[in-house]
């Protein structure tokens, strides 16, 4: 090594060798968590420790988002409020009722996937499909999100029983206590 | 002989020269509080970096006309604009009013600065003799001026930084006991800007590690501004302590490369950070000192052994490094504004996952999004500290540990944010300090008998 390459050298193999260093220790992937693919599905096992109903809402918000194009996460911190979800709905170029559409289409799917499973009896799958089709989206999946520790028909239609404006066609009106309850055993 | 009165004379102009430009970087640090106070807007703040680094860069050269007519005068005018200016910064009541005394502030800093190197080049008889004189105290200055900062403005408050320079009045006394010999003029020749532009590409890359590397540890990982001074302050410690390697470093041209390269190396080892610890900055930040205790020497005497008639190359080199301060903000700060709003968005995806896959009560993680939620909004656009959100909410019984493990790894998510944020303008400064490899090379390339060679061998200062 001559004189005049060397001190040129040894700095060029210390800034190699940090550089590589902190690579090799994680340094080029050192960044916040990929979202996974909505369109993807979920591990089961995860969604099973969940409670039933909770377990259909997160299904329900894959589907949803995989409909939009979407994570998520986007679309959960959408449906948080109304404004959210006109700031959302902006972004994208849809209206408010194409994400109220996938919401529903999303919900749908995760009820027919939950039926098939078994995890949710005849009854229960005949009122989600009427929250899937009639109920404001935002409320019902806050409904379902909040049912963890009551994993019963009788939680569900608690929760759903908070949905002042919640108008269920051939079911009833569920101002005030939801009318849902007649339906039960 | 060298009496003690010069020695003082010597060090009093030093220290003029160290005080004006770490005034260049020295309220770094003090930004945030600058913003809160006046409310201001990122941008407009940041002109008070800024501002300060154009006119002095634009102001400087043309002092030296000054300088060498009337370097005593100009040398305390230059002082008492300055000290004047920086009370004014202190006592401004707006943004707007702090950016305009940061730019009188640096038009008597020019003028002193110029002043200041002319009579340092009178005691030695020669710009290039004088130049280790004020180059090392100007090096020293720009690299401790954050640490400096973060230090007054955590212990007493940003406004002590201009405060605490007044007693750079002391000096102007001294100003008239100096009788200067006439100025040696300078070699003739042709014009040759290579070390400059050097110079200013070194300096717009080091603008990454200076002021990327507060900005992080303070606003990205919340060390307190005294935890990021000290850890800053390797940088000027490893400049200093890497000094007698500049003169193991074989010829001067190599030495120059070698530096330019540990430079453009260290800023991209910030880049590829592995982690959000302030220690995993110190080995890059150590290669950034050696490798600006290697370049810069050699690149200032290069340009001042190249032709200069009028004695401007000094005050040349000066324009240059700040000029290249300016293009390192002006690069550096779109990107890394950029490059936060896409992180947060990635950290608030991350988070919001984990706060869904969270094996606790959905109503806890109902009030913990709500409480998530105002922090995100009242951090207006910076990353938010989240452990007062979950001190908000108190976990049910039997959930404390997955409660604990969820704000584990929201931290941990914010964190990778912030870092990652960092590591393109890293890479970015990374790659201007590369981009300084191509004059130095050039430089080397012609090194045989160049007069700028010799001009870099160490060599005794005259007294």
């Amino acid at each position: 090594m001559g004189e005049r390459s060397r001190a040129p050298l040894i700095a060029l193999a210390a800034s190699l060798g940090l550089i590589a260093a902190y690579v090799g220790f994680g340094g080029g992937s050192y960044t916040p968590a990929a979202t996974a693919d909505p369109c993807q599905t979920r591990d089961l096992a995860l969604l099973e420790e969940r409670g039933v109903f909770e377990g259909i809402a997160l299904s329900a918000l894959d589907g949803a988002a995989c409909e939009l194009h979407v994570s998520r996460e986007e679309l959960a911190i959408a449906l948080a409020d109304p404004g959210a979800t006109d700031e959302f709905a902006a972004a994208h170029d849809i209206d408010s009722e194409a994400v109220d559409d996938a919401v529903r289409a999303g919900l749908e799917r995760a009820v027919d996937d939950a039926a098939a499973a078994g995890r949710i009896d005849g009854l229960e799958e005949a009122i989600l499909r009427q929250v899937a089709r009639y109920a404001p989206v935002g409320p019902a999946i806050d409904a379902l999100r909040s049912l963890s520790d009551d994993d019963s028909v009788q939680g569900l239609i608690r929760e759903l029983g908070d949905l002042t404006d919640l108008r269920i066609p051939g079911i009833g009106d569920a101002g005030g206590l939801p009318p849902l309850e007649q339906l039960l055993p | 002989m060298e009496t003690r009165q010069t020695r003082a004379t010597e060090l009093s102009l030093a220290l003029t020269v160290g005080v004006v430009l770490a005034d260049s970087s020295i309220v770094t640090l003090a930004l945030p509080s600058v913003l809160r106070e006046y409310d201001a807007t990122v941008f407009g703040v940041s002109w008070v970096l800024t501002a300060f680094n154009v006119a002095l860069a634009a102001l400087i050269v043309p002092a030296v006309r000054v300088a060498r007519t009337r370097p005593r005068s100009g040398w305390s005018v230059g002082l008492a604009v300055f000290v004047a200016a920086s009370i004014a910064c202190a006592a401004s009541e707006s943004a707007a009013a702090l950016v305009g005394a940061r730019v009188v502030q640096a038009a008597g800093g020019a003028l002193a600065v110029a002043c200041a190197i002319e009579l340092l080049a009178r005691l030695h008889g020669t710009h290039q003799a004088a130049a280790p004189v004020w180059g090392g105290a100007g090096t020293i200055g720009i690299a401790i001026g954050p640490a400096v900062g973060g230090l007054l403005t955590q212990l007493l408050e940003w406004q002590s930084i201009f405060l605490l320079q007044i007693p750079l009045l002391l000096l102007i006394p001294v100003a008239t006991a100096i009788r200067p010999s006439p100025a040696e003029p300078g070699p003739g020749g042709l014009p040759d800007l290579r070390p400059e532009v050097g110079l200013g590409l070194l300096s717009a890359g080091l603008t990454g590690a200076l002021f990327l590397l507060v900005i992080l540890l303070t606003e990205g990982w919340g060390l307190s501004p005294i935890a990021a001074a000290a850890t800053v302050s390797a940088i000027p410690l490893a400049a200093l302590a890497a000094r007698w390697l500049a003169r193991r470093a074989g010829p001067p041209a190599s030495a120059a490369l070698a530096g330019g390269i540990a430079v453009a190396g260290g800023l991209a080892a910030l880049g590829v950070l592995p982690g959000a610890s302030w220690a995993l900055t110190l080995q890059p930040q150590v290669l950034v000192g050696i490798g600006l205790a290697l370049a810069l020497p050699v690149l200032t005497l290069a340009a001042l052994g190249g032709r200069d008639p009028e004695g401007s190359r000094a005050a040349a080199t000066i324009a240059a490094r700040h000029t290249g301060i300016v293009v390192g903000l002006l690069v550096l700060a779109p990107l890394l504004s950029a490059q936060l709003t896409a992180k947060q968005e990635a950290a608030t995806d991350a988070a919001t996952a984990a706060l869904l896959d969270a094996p606790l009560p959905a109503d806890t993680k109902v009030s913990l999004a709500a409480a998530l939620g105002s922090r995100i909004e009242s951090a207006d656009g910076r990353l938010p500290a989240i452990a007062p959100a979950f001190d908000e909410v108190t976990p049910a019984p039997g959930d404390e540990a997955a409660y604990a493990q969820l704000e584990s790894d929201i931290e941990d998510q914010l964190a990778r944010a912030a870092t990652s944020a960092f590591s393109l303008p890293f890479l970015a400064a990374a790659l201007l300090a590369a981009l300084a490899l191509i004059p130095i090379a050039r430089l080397g390339a012609r090194a045989g008998g160049a007069p700028w060679v010799s001009a870099a061998t160490p060599e005794a200062p005259r007294g």
